[in-house]
């Protein structure tokens, strides 16, 4: 692959040093073929290496994804291979929850995931909720087929402190104003996250006035939950 | 004016220049994607830097894959047939993938939430139980290695198979609608892996705890007939020669009929495929014969075939030992334990190149064992 300033791959790779780079080309080789075992091991091996979960998940997956898109864009690859290589991302995903992560034990809901309904690309939520679910809070996911009403209902039952939104495809983006609308009308005031890598084309108009800033927060990639987990968010105590 | 090819076709086309700005257009391309000025604007925003460069490659046909807006829908799947001809004019054809697409996500979604419901403990504990195979696998098991081997493996082995055997029907199930998409391969992966394991686990679990032999008088030659019959056209199809000696028919051994028929398949097995390895065609031949030896019954079985090193044969009985692609090494180890278990042994003399001979002893049976 040329590296050329219109490589999605190549722009988002530019902090990293040639040999992390080489290595993610080699790990999306993996997923692409398929060998859930062999990109385990490879995941196992990273960890070995000392590189960090959270460089894993924010940076190698997205990435290695990334570069398969770009491989699609040369016609290298179809499709049908880009649905192999995230099915063995998401196996991966989820089995280092159920290897490493220890699952919080209240029996309430912290948080909520969900994608934009109707966007099919769920591997962002995924990674999100198993970040979420790392940092201890109880997490649910609902997937990428929730209609608006089913998100509200079960964030009205469960008022979760944390609700986030995941938006893949451009055409969905203008979706995320009809939630945020419709977040507004909670009857209590969770910490809102609206991730996704075209955020920054959104801007959010509300005809009702936007909801509380200090608690809607524009993520264009994981690295930005991650270092929010750590710094900033601040759980309510219950009383 | 260019000469314009066949507008009738009954699918989306377009004909365009080399500003792409649309000079024709099918009745179906109208009906699928609207009246367009220029075949840029029905792209999807994110999929345009591919179609630029492909495109652009004018001295051969291109077929690739692109994102295409339709009046139903945004961002929706199609192949794209693209030719340019003389007078730089290019004609577009554009197939909808949608059905092979929706089996496919079908397909594989499926199999995402299986996946969703595997057992990743399980999952664990089957690779440590594989590595610690792998680990017999290069030392000369022992015993008690083996029993202990046999302990983890009955406990797992169960829970395992279950999963695994579900996830086969439904991969194999899926594996038609996948033909197309060419990457049957992955599949067959999954499907060879999981016939593997549940081999390989089916067949440990016949090793470590082999049931307790149904033991009776068999007369020696029975147990030869039946060979013979089992195994007769076997041979023949294969251009073996098989000879099964006449016994003494009062030459009998105390013993489980299935078990001693399943040693005497294995030996015969490994000498077929020993025979089959051969490089020249010299003809392969395979004897069983049996004789009194003192307190036991000897049973001989010879071939012609290309024999071991020392190395082999001193790996022979080790579950798992095995030096062909597809074995999984349990057959001679499966052996040495039910002949073990009716009190009597094996050995084996071989040379590379010219053959071997195994050697199998079992406690003769003089008079009708006492009944209890
Ligand atoms: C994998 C993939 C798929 C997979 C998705 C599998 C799955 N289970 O998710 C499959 C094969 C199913 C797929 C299908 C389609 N895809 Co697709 N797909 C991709 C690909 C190659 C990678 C996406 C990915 O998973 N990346 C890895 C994840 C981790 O990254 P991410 O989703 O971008 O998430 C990052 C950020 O967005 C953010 N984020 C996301 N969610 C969240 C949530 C939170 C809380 C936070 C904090 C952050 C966050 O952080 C992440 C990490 O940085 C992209 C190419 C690309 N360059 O992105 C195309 C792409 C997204 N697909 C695209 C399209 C159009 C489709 C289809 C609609 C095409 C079609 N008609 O067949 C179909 C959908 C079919 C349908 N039913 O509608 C287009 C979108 C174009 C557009 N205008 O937006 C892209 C860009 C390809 C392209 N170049 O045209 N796709
Ligand atoms: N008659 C023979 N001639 C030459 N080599 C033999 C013979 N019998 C066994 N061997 C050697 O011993 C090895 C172990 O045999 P064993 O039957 O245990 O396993 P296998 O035949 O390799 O696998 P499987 O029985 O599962 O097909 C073989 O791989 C082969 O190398
Ligand atoms: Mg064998």
């Amino acid at each position: 692959m040329n590296a050329t300033h219109n490589n999605r791959f190549f722009q988002a790779s530019l902090d990293l040093t040639d040999s992390i780079r080489m290595k993610i080309i080699q790990f999306a080789h993996i997923l692409l073929s398929g060998d859930e075992r062999k990109s385990w091991e490879f995941i196992e091996q990273q960890l070995v290496n000392g590189i960090h979960s959270t460089e894993i998940f924010c940076t190698y997956i997205p990435l290695a994804m990334t570069y398969i898109g770009e491989l699609w864009i040369e016609n290298a690859i179809s499709v049908v291979d880009e649905h192999i290589a995230s099915c063995v991302c998401d196996y991966l995903i989820m089995r280092y929850q159920a290897q490493y992560i220890t699952p919080p034990d209240q029996q309430n809901c912290q948080a909520v995931v969900a994608c934009v309904d109707g966007d099919p690309h769920e591997l962002g939520a995924k990674l999100a909720v198993l970040l979420l679910n790392r940092h201890g809070l109880q997490t649910h996911y609902l997937g990428v087929h929730c209609p608006l009403h089913h998100f509200l209902a079960f964030i009205s039952k469960w008022r979760p402190s944390i609700v986030a939104l995941s938006v893949t495809q451009s055409h969905h983006l203008k979706k995320v104003q009809d939630y945020l609308e419709a977040l507004q009308g909670l009857p209590y005031q969770p910490e809102i996250i609206v991730g996704g890598r075209l955020i920054h084309h959104l801007s959010y108009t509300s005809s009702k006035g936007a909801p509380n800033k200090q608690r809607l927060f524009f993520m264009q990639n994981l690295h930005e939950l991650a270092g929010w987990l750590e710094q900033d968010y601040l759980p309510i105590k219950p009383e | 004016m260019a000469v314009c090819p066949d507008f009738s076709i009954p699918a989306p086309f377009f004909y365009v220049n080399t500003f792409y700005d649309i000079l024709y257009q099918s009745e179906d391309a109208k009906r699928i994607f609207g009246e367009h000025a220029n075949f840029f604007s029905l792209i999807d925003v994110e999929s345009r830097r591919k179609f630029q460069r492909l495109a652009e490659r004018r001295f051969e046909p291109q077929k690739f894959e692109l994102l295409l807006n339709t009046v139903q829908s945004p961002a929706m799947l199609f192949d794209i047939h693209l030719k340019w001809n003389r007078d730089n004019h290019c004609s577009i054809l554009c197939i909808e993938q949608s059905q092979r697409y929706q089996q496919i996500t079908e397909v594989l979604t499926r199999f995402t939430q299986r996946l969703g419901m595997t057992n990743y403990d399980l999952l664990r504990r089957k690779e440590e139980l594989e590595r610690l195979l792998a680990n017999l696998q290069q030392s000369n098991a022992q015993n008690d290695r083996l029993v202990e081997l046999g302990r983890i493996a009955a406990s797992i082995a169960h829970e395992i198979r279950n999963p695994l055997t579900s996830i086969r029907g439904l991969v194999q199930l899926l594996a038609p609608n996948l033909t197309s998409s060419a990457k049957l391969s992955y599949i067959d992966i999954i499907i060879s892996e999981i016939n593997r394991v549940n081999s390989i686990i089916t067949e440990f679990l016949k090793t470590a705890k082999p049931a307790p032999p149904l033991k009776e008088a068999i007369p020696v030659t029975d147990l030869f007939a039946e060979l013979e019959l089992l195994c007769h056209s076997e041979s023949l199809l294969q251009g073996i020669e098989l000879v099964i000696l006449p016994v003494d028919p009062s030459l009998m051994i105390y013993a489980d009929r299935l078990q001693m028929k399943q040693v005497l398949l294995n030996m015969l097995h490994n000498a077929m495929e020993a025979i089959s390895d051969l490089p020249n065609s010299r003809t392969g031949m395979i004897q069983f014969e049996a004789e009194r030896f003192g307190r036991y019954v000897q049973i001989r079985i010879e071939d012609n075939g290309v024999g071991m090193d020392e190395q082999t044969r001193t790996h022979l009985f080790s579950p798992f030992f095995t030096t062909k692609n597809s074995g999984t090494g349990l057959g001679l180890s499966t052996c040495y334990h039910i002949v073990e278990l009716h009190g009597g042994t094996i050995d084996v003399e071989s040379t590379p190149g010219h053959g071997t001979v195994f050697r199998i002893y079992l406690p003769t049976v003089d008079k009708k064992p006492e009944l209890s």
